[in-house]
């Protein structure tokens, strides 16, 4: 039997490029997401901005959905992964609430 | 300011000195490799490929290691507010270390390999990747090690004990301990690369990133006078990241050596974790600048080139090890990335970003301390130096990555990964090109080396404000 | 300094037994995995062997040394979804397929010993690890390449054309980056081959994938 015809779950050709680029997309946007955030709270730019920095979240979680579906995970995979895009939406809050927090703890008592 | 009286600096300085220098002689090595890629018989069956690897990248992790015990002995006293303990038995550990590194690379610039016995493990080169140090070497390392990691305990028991000593003094014991993992000999292969990814991935994807938290702690505190305990709650959030993602991270690397299925989902989940402290980091370095410079002006920081390293390396963190770590760590993508000129661009670019940077930025502190420069400002050199490091290092990697990516679709993907594929994968079009751009850029790096190494030696000359 | 606890969140000490307990917990984590795969990776017997050579499949992950008295092969299997080694019967190794558990030992042990003496891995890759100058050794055994290079170095067998090429690498180029003359004797030689051929029988989850099978996906992806 010719072993070539065996049909088995592989990367096409085509997909590997797509799968690179949505994989650093997915960091790339979350940075974006991130820093834009981060810069608006500090009023280093102007709140006009705030969409902007989720419109990036959104851009990371369709590259995250893209990179699952080409690497052909199962739907619970793929489930787990776009829940733990919430959890990245939520992070940056998290961490500035702290930052402030922090700074208000701290700060008076140094020098 | 008035740090410059303790010995504890001059002896990081001695370390930083010999870091440079070993900095310039990975760029040379890597050169060499670089040109063998294009012209093959560039120095065939005199100075092989794998003799300039070898020497370029134990250069490399030794040229750290320096730098970083040098970062320690330099903030030991600022943290402590004691001179360090044992400085005379660290100037010892820093002769007989020198003395023995010399002898290892003599050895494999000139013996280079041995016959298949004990003999040479133990006298030439033990050929395990990173850890090529033959044995006698490893015992000496261990033994100065210890040294080094004793001064720090004692200096640190007898003066007092901030966040960042505390932080260093558990990774700097397992950062030794793990050493110990790679020093003994195997038949099976896979137990044998078991251990060294112990040893390789412990350090650079765990303890060394923490050692870089604490110095980005310390940089932020001394340059932009942060509030510490802002500082230290964050170091404390990002040991816990960098060790809950690094720690089982390791299992990434488990994925085809012959080891069991179950890595691949361990790998994966905490991998795909790791860029996350890298996020933070970069975050509140971001946010840190931003607060200082709201409240203090123009003025905020007060070394400006040590700054630029350090800003540098959040990004150059995120983007060598977070990024081009991530697009090829999942085992669906690994299978066919693995051992490719992708891992070759990821570990150009992570190094550099999350390792060289920053301990660059350490040089410029030492000298600012050394010679009493209140604000450090940054000249023509500097900025050279930094531009063009950074545009070659970055280069390269963009480069390798198209090679890696004309190499994983020819060889792996079309061809079967054989003796054929790999050959046939090393003369396609993307992969030569890749290749050829990767030494301009190499050349690139060379270039701002010349510029660092010069700004290094003359930049606490130009007019400063002096305490 | 003030002595109210504000929150939790933005307590030092908070984080700092945070840092302590999730570095001990995956520190624990993975030295309790380390102690499982440890028990998966150690060499099987030739017992083992013998028992396998019965069957298809290896039942240890890293085989006898005693592997290299055997035919190995790389198949697609149907349970795992990806390719592993196979045994297939005996086959001659330099003339002889009765290495006995310890001759074969003694042959993998030189040979694991000048894969490190020679430096192999800052030029080749082997279970996918070194440098990327030359090509990945895992599957090395089974390389069709051997094929043609048993006509070039004039030699009946694949073992004896590995063995005359590793002593004299640079007088048979098949590309324009050759291999360095290394001083490879021909003990060492032998002791490299059974190295190579037992590491072709180590599974390793499938990786390389469809060693040797060029354009597999080309071809499926028309058929579909």
């Amino acid at each position: 039997m010719d072993p070539t015809v065996i049909i088995r779950p592989e990367i096409a050709l085509d997909d590997f490029l797509p799968i690179f680029l949505s994989s650093s997309f997915v960091l790339l946007f979350g940075v974006f997401y991130v820093g834009i955030y981060a810069l608006v709270k500090m009023g280093t730019i102007r709140s006009f901005y705030m969409p902007a920095a989720y419109l990036f979240w959104v851009a990371q979680t369709y590259s995250m959905y893209l990179l699952s579906s080409l690497l052909s995970n199962d739907p619970f995979t793929t489930k787990v992964l776009i829940l733990a895009m919430f959890g990245y939406l939520v992070v940056p809050h998290l961490y500035y609430h702290l930052n402030v927090r922090s700074e208000k703890r701290y700060e008076h008592s140094v020098k | 300011m008035m740090t410059t009286a303790y010995k504890s600096k001059d002896l990081a300085t001695m370390y930083f000195i010999v870091a440079t220098v070993l900095f310039g002689a990975q760029l040379l090595m890597g050169l060499i490799g670089a040109v063998q890629f294009l012209y093959p018989e560039f120095l065939f069956e005199i100075f092989d490929f794998s003799v300039a690897r070898t020497v370029h990248i134990n250069a490399l992790v030794v040229w750290m290691l320096y730098a970083m015990i040098g970062s320690v002995y330099f903030l030991l006293p600022d943290e402590t507010g004691i001179e360090t303990v044992g400085i005379e038995l660290g100037k010892l550990g820093f002769y007989v270390l020198t003395v023995a590194i010399t002898v290892v690379v003599l050895v494999y610039v000139f013996i280079q390999i041995g016959p298949a016995a004990e003999s040479t493990i133990w006298l030439i080169n033990e050929g395990r990747e990173y850890l090529e140090a033959p044995r006698w070497a490893d015992i000496g390392i261990v033994v100065v090690v210890l040294i080094f990691v004793y001064n720090v305990y004692a200096t640190a028991i007898k003066g007092e004990r901030t966040g960042i000593v505390t932080v260093l003094m558990a990774d700097l014991l397992a950062l030794a301990g793990l050493y110990l993992a790679g020093m003994f000999f195997v038949d099976n292969i896979s137990v044998d690369q078991f251990w060294w990814w112990w040893v390789i991935h412990l350090w650079v994807e765990a303890t060394w990133e923490v050692f870089v938290g604490g110095l980005a702690a310390y940089g932020l505190i001394k340059m932009l006078g942060a509030s510490r305990q802002v500082v230290e709650m964050w170091l404390w959030v990002e040991v816990a990241m960098l060790f809950g993602s690094g720690i089982l991270g390791l299992g990434h690397h488990y994925f085809w050596i012959g080891t069991p299925e179950y890595w691949w989902e361990i790998g994966a989940l905490f991998s795909a974790l790791e860029p996350l402290p890298l996020v933070a980091m970069f975050v509140h370095v971001i946010y840190d600048w931003g607060k200082q410079a709201g409240k203090n002006g123009s003025n905020t920081i007060n070394n400006r080139p040590a700054f630029a390293w350090f800003v540098m390396n959040a990004f150059g963190n995120f983007l060598g090890a977070g990024i081009w770590g991530f697009f090829h760590t999942l085992p669906q993508v690994n299978i066919y990335t693995h051992g490719t000129q992708f891992t070759n661009a990821h570990g150009h670019l992570a190094f550099f970003g999350a390792y060289a940077t920053i301990l660059i930025g350490m040089f410029y502190l030492n000298l600012q301390s050394k010679n009493g420069i209140e604000r450090m400002r940054s000249t023509f050199n500097s900025k050279m130096a930094i531009s063009l490091i950074s545009f070659g290092v970055m280069g390269m990697t963009i480069a390798l990555t198209v090679a890696g990516y004309g190499q994983v679709l020819v060889e792996r993907a079309q061809m079967g990964a054989t003796w054929d594929a790999f050959f046939i994968s090393q003369q396609a079009q993307w992969f030569v090109q890749g290749m050829g751009w990767r030494l301009a850029m190499g050349i690139v790096t060379i270039v701002g080396f010349v510029y660092l190494a010069i700004d290094l030696l003359s930049i606490s000359k130009v007019n400063h404000e002096k305490v | 300094m003030s002595n109210k606890i504000v929150s939790v969140w933005t307590d030092n000490n908070f984080w700092k037994r945070s840092a302590a307990w999730i570095t001990g917990f995956s520190a624990i984590l993975l030295i309790w995995l380390t102690f499982d795969t440890l028990g998966q990776i150690t060499q099987g017997t030739d017992t083992d062997m013998q028992k396998d050579a019965k069957g298809l499949y290896f039942s240890k992950r890293i085989p006898s040394a005693t592997v290299i008295n055997y035919k190995i092969g790389y198949e697609y299997s149907d349970k795992r979804g990806h390719e592993v080694p196979t045994i297939n019967g005996k086959e001659k190794f330099f003339g002889r397929d009765d290495y006995s558990e310890e001759e074969a030992a003694a042959l993998l042990h030189l040979g694991k010993l000048g894969s490190q003496a020679k430096n192999c891995m800052n030029c080749h890759t082997l279970l996918g690890n070194g440098a990327y100058y030359a090509p990945d050794l895992t599957k090395a055994w089974l390389d069709p390449k051997w094929k043609l290079m048993m006509a070039i170095t004039q030699k009946k067998t694949r073992e004896e054309a590995m063995a005359e090429f590793l002593q004299h690498p640079s007088k048979y180029p098949t590309h324009s980056r050759r291999m360095p003359n290394l001083d490879i004797t021909a003990a060492e030689a032998k002791g490299l081959v059974a190295f190579l051929k037992h590491m072709s029988a180590i599974d390793t989850n499938g990786f390389p994938r469809n060693f040797g099978k060029k354009d597999i996906t080309l071809r499926e992806r028309s058929a579909k």
